[in-house]
């Protein structure tokens, strides 16, 4: 399933990017594009809501792994929120979790 | 979907490598299903399935060929490149670095199969990989 993306805001009042579908190399352009107009709009924490991508790979390890590292240069944290348990074991393997910060709360 | 495999009987199939790794995994999930491997375990093997025909279209680009077979004992799923550039049977089996922007197709594909192969011949590449049925 293409990816589909939706802005909301957390009560808090931070960004959240809902992705909704597979996070693969059809999705690293669109969800680039997405997290790039996100941090123009926040104002230090941008939230992935990921209980809704139904796959994962490398290419979305990496465009993930892009993301943080472009919203660090400006001074975000990103954080995604709503792992399932096999993305959770996904990013133990690629050792995502030790540079992305994955939060417990729900969040969107 | 050609011969999806009942529970404890042989099957096969075999379709193209397109650029449409979405199909590619719905077939693949398609004949995997009837196999009962527990839900992580499918969707480990997808996903190694995917990354196997993913590094095709990153490296090899034409002639791939996913083929996957089942018997009682174990689903295989062979994805073969046409440009043989894969010649390390090594590869993967140590982690990327921590942060690293490439590498992580076959260590993946290692931690999420129970056995993974890589065949090198003059005229191909192959990754062959092993899930044990239940």
């Amino acid at each position: 399933m293409p990816i589909h993306l939706e802005r909301r805001t957390d009560p808090d009042g931070s960004p959240v990017l809902v992705l909704i579908g597979d996070l693969d190399r059809e999705a690293a352009d669109h969800l680039a594009a997405a997290v790039r107009d996100g941090l123009a709009h926040s104002p230090g924490r941008l939230v992935l809501q990921m209980t809704g991508v139904s796959f994962c790979d490398s290419s979305g390890i990496v465009t993930l792994l892009d993301a943080h590292a472009d919203a660090a240069r400006g001074g975000t944290e990103l954080v995604l929120t709503g792992v399932t348990p096999h993305l959770r074991g996904l990013f133990r393997i690629s050792a995502l979790d030790q540079v992305v910060p994955i939060g417990e709360e729900p969040h969107g | 979907m050609a011969d999806p495999p009942a529970d404890g009987e042989w099957g096969m199939t075999a379709f193209p490598i397109a650029g449409d790794l979405s199909g590619l995994r719905r077939r693949t999930r398609a004949f995997v299903r009837a196999a009962s491997l527990d839900v992580f375990r499918e969707m480990n093997f997808v996903l190694a399935v995917s990354e196997a025909a993913n590094n095709v279209l990153d490296h090899a680009g034409t002639d791939g060929l996913v083929t996957l077979r089942s018997d009682p004992g174990r689903l295989v799923a062979e994805i073969r490149d046409g440009a043989g550039l894969l010649t390390d049977t090594e590869a993967g089996l140590v982690p990327p670095p921590v942060g690293s922007r490439r590498g992580y197709g076959l260590w993946l594909m290692r931690q999420m199969c129970d056995e993974v192969e890589i065949l090198h011949d003059p005229t191909g590449s192959t990754v062959r990989l092993t899930m044990l049925r239940p």
